[in-house]
């Protein structure tokens, strides 16, 4: 009895307690249509789906809670593509808690969020019986607070990255290993230290990333003593991220804003080639195959052209150097002397038109090209133009 | 299999083009591989003509109850009739400030010329084969008004639809000596769960967009919709399904 008093007073007061709080809901959906075409005229269609939702919820003045889940899909549209024309697509599920506290002129941020992406990569797979399906676990805090004079935020974060399905199919068929011994060879613990900051029209960042491999070794010239090319030694990468970016008022309704970022990564990871992709001869070695820099650089204008119409443009170039990986030529045979390299841009442009309070449509042009002196591309296209249009539908709040 | 049992299968298929694979003789070139993924997968397209009928969005604040019926797409060329029903409980703020609206809504359809054919059909010599039909949905949606114009809302539907053609016992297939197809049943259910906006765009203007997740079949689903205050028109979006886009035309009774 004294119990559920004590309950119903509870109850009571967090009723009471809850009429005074703070609530703000947030909701985004967006709808991308559009449709693809390749350097040879094929059309593919493309589908975006997106929808967001979210609560603020303010008990105190220096505390304040929010829930978030989002739900996107991204995959072929207009027309169901199976069979050989099958496209991959992916699911995803993200719910996340972060918590807001002001503490005299800081405020700490802290994030709890599980992701969980669903990924069909083939006509024979099942949402849930993807290769590629993913599991993404973790935290994520931080601290903003002025440091001389600019506006910093020092962030740590933490992930765990499971692919439950996930499996060597090469390495089954060279090594003989069954699927057990091939099983979990992508997950990954994932740290990410990083800092950003803002001083009046100017923002930059730096951020590490490093990921610790749990089962997959890292390959080696030497065959072991298991027979196979893989040492004990597990796989580690580093990812670094530094970038830049100013913000310019052309007019009153023109805004370009240039962003210049440079990525580098490096991995303990090797490449042992074989002479075929279900061969078991080794005949080529290469250290730090996976290692590169990539410098990337965009400039995205808007204009405001009143009635509620906005012009864009985003152009956006990144160029990755691959510091150990040698080209091939179009018959497969590696160029001794030269590193692979990629030149990569993607330019859109188009008009957003505001529709209601709460609505917008976007009509977009994308133009996509590569260069690289890769040109074996007999499984992927290294050397490529074509270009995407279509129109994407949004509403929030 | 006799002609019966064609029948019953062609109308089936039929849905599938919109009655527009009428002769045999002349199949155009897209039906074929068409018919196969609509085979491999024949509930899923079902279902999502059934969802064009279930009309997620939550009632209007001055409504008590509204009643919706999807025309294009399901009633036209289907004959799936179907009526759509949303009753308000509780008003928006009716115990606190942020107490939402709560509808519940229920849909019920039939296909009218299932329900006739056998009798179209039914001859002294022949018994004909018996297809039925049932369709549901029912749930509950909560709807915050959070500006004049905007709403949010959010809904956990419980959706069956189940086809069945019940063979005549002389019109059995024989798959093996011990087996034989006496029943063909095409069947799913699933729960959704659906979060929306709806945005006022003037007298008795609405535009109002959902997506939806069906967790039994991880099924993702969305709609676009603009309202008048009787007549609404939009599009479905079904990602995997056979036709990805469907547009539709309804009409509704506010009370």
């Amino acid at each position: 009895m004294k119990k559920t008093a004590t309950l119903i007073i509870t109850l009571v007061l967090s009723v009471s307690a809850v009429s005074a709080v703070e609530i703000a809901p947030y909701y985004s959906y967006n709808l991308t249509q559009g449709a693809s075409v390749s350097p040879e005229g094929n059309m593919g269609f493309l589908l975006n789906l997106s929808n967001d939702i979210g609560t603020i919820v303010r008990p105190m003045d220096d505390h304040s809670f929010i829930g978030f889940y989002s739900v996107r899909y991204q995959g072929p549209g207009l027309k169901r593509q199976e069979g050989r024309r099958f496209r991959e697509r992916y699911m995803n599920h993200i719910f996340a808690g972060r918590h807001h506290w002001n503490i005299g002129d800081m405020t700490l941020k802290s994030q709890l969020s599980v992701l969980l992406e669903r990924r069909r990569s083939g006509t024979n797979e099942t949402w849930q019986g993807g290769l590629y399906n993913f599991n993404r676990y973790g935290g994520t805090t931080s601290l903003e607070r002025e440091l001389y004079g600019v506006d910093s935020v020092f962030s740590l974060g933490y992930h765990f990255v499971q692919f439950p399905n996930y499996t060597d199919l090469l390495a089954e068929i060279r090594q003989g290993a069954d699927a057990e011994d091939t099983a979990g060879t992508q997950n990954h613990h994932s740290i990410r230290m990083a800092y950003s900051g803002a001083l009046d029209l100017y923002s930059f960042g730096l951020a590490f990333n490093p990921l610790f491999y749990t089962r997959q070794r890292v390959a080696v010239d030497d065959v072991q003593d298991d027979g196979t090319f893989y040492s004990s030694t597990k796989q580690r990468d580093l990812i670094v991220d530094a970038s830049g970016s100013r913000v310019f008022f052309l007019s009153d309704s023109a805004i370009v804003s240039p962003e210049i970022e440079l990525r580098y990564k490096t991995s303990n990871q090797n490449y042992q080639h074989f002479e075929h992709a279900t061969s078991t001869t080794a005949v080529e070695y290469f250290d730090g195959f996976f290692n590169y820099i990539e410098p990337s650089l965009s400039s995205p204008l808007s204009v405001r052209l009143g009635d509620g119409w906005t012009y864009f443009f985003n152009p956006s170039l990144s160029f990755r150097q691959y510091l150990n990986r040698v080209p091939r030529d179009s018959s497969g045979e590696f160029l001794d002397g030269k590193k692979q390299y990629r030149l990569l841009g993607v330019h859109s442009t188009g008009f957003r038109k505001q529709t209601g309070e709460s609505s917008s449509t976007t009509l977009f042009f994308t133009y996509q090209h590569q260069t690289s002196n890769m040109e074996f591309e007999r499984y992927a296209p290294y050397n490529y133009a074509g270009f995407s249009f279509g129109l994407r539908f949004q509403m929030e709040y | 299999m006799n002609m019966k049992i064609k029948a019953v299968l062609l109308i089936f298929t039929g849905a599938m083009f919109f009655g527009a694979a009428s002769a045999a003789a002349d199949v155009p070139s897209w039906l074929v591989p068409a018919a196969l993924r609509f085979a491999s997968n024949p509930d899923d397209f079902f279902y999502n003509l059934h969802l064009d009928n279930v009309d997620y969005t939550p009632s209007r604040m001055d409504d008590t109850v509204s009643v919706r019926t999807n025309f294009l797409g399901t009633t036209v060329p289907l004959t799936w009739m179907n009526l759509n029903a949303k009753v308000k409980v509780l008003n928006d703020r009716s115990l606190t400030d942020w107490s939402p609206q709560v509808d519940i809504s229920a849909a019920y359809g039939r296909i009218i010329m299932l329900d006739i054919m056998p009798a179209l059909m039914d001859d002294d010599d022949d018994d004909a084969p018996e297809p039925s039909m049932n369709n549901y949905s029912i749930g509950l949606t909560l709807k915050k008004p959070v500006s004049p114009e905007t709403s949010l809302f959010a809904g956990f539907h419980h959706s069956v639809v189940t086809l069945n053609v019940q063979l005549p016992g002389d019109d059995e297939v024989d798959i093996s000596d011990d087996v034989s197809l006496d029943e063909i049943v095409v069947s799913r259910r699933d729960n959704v769960l659906v979060t929306g906006i709806s945005n006022k765009t003037g007298e008795d203007r609405r535009i109002s967009a959902y997506m939806g997740y069906g967790f039994n079949y991880n099924k993702v689903f969305s709609r676009i919709v603009w309202q008048r205050r009787r007549l609404e028109m939009g599009f479905n979006i079904y990602p995997e399904g056979l036709l990805v886009v469907h547009p539709f035309l309804g009409w509704q009774w506010r009370f």
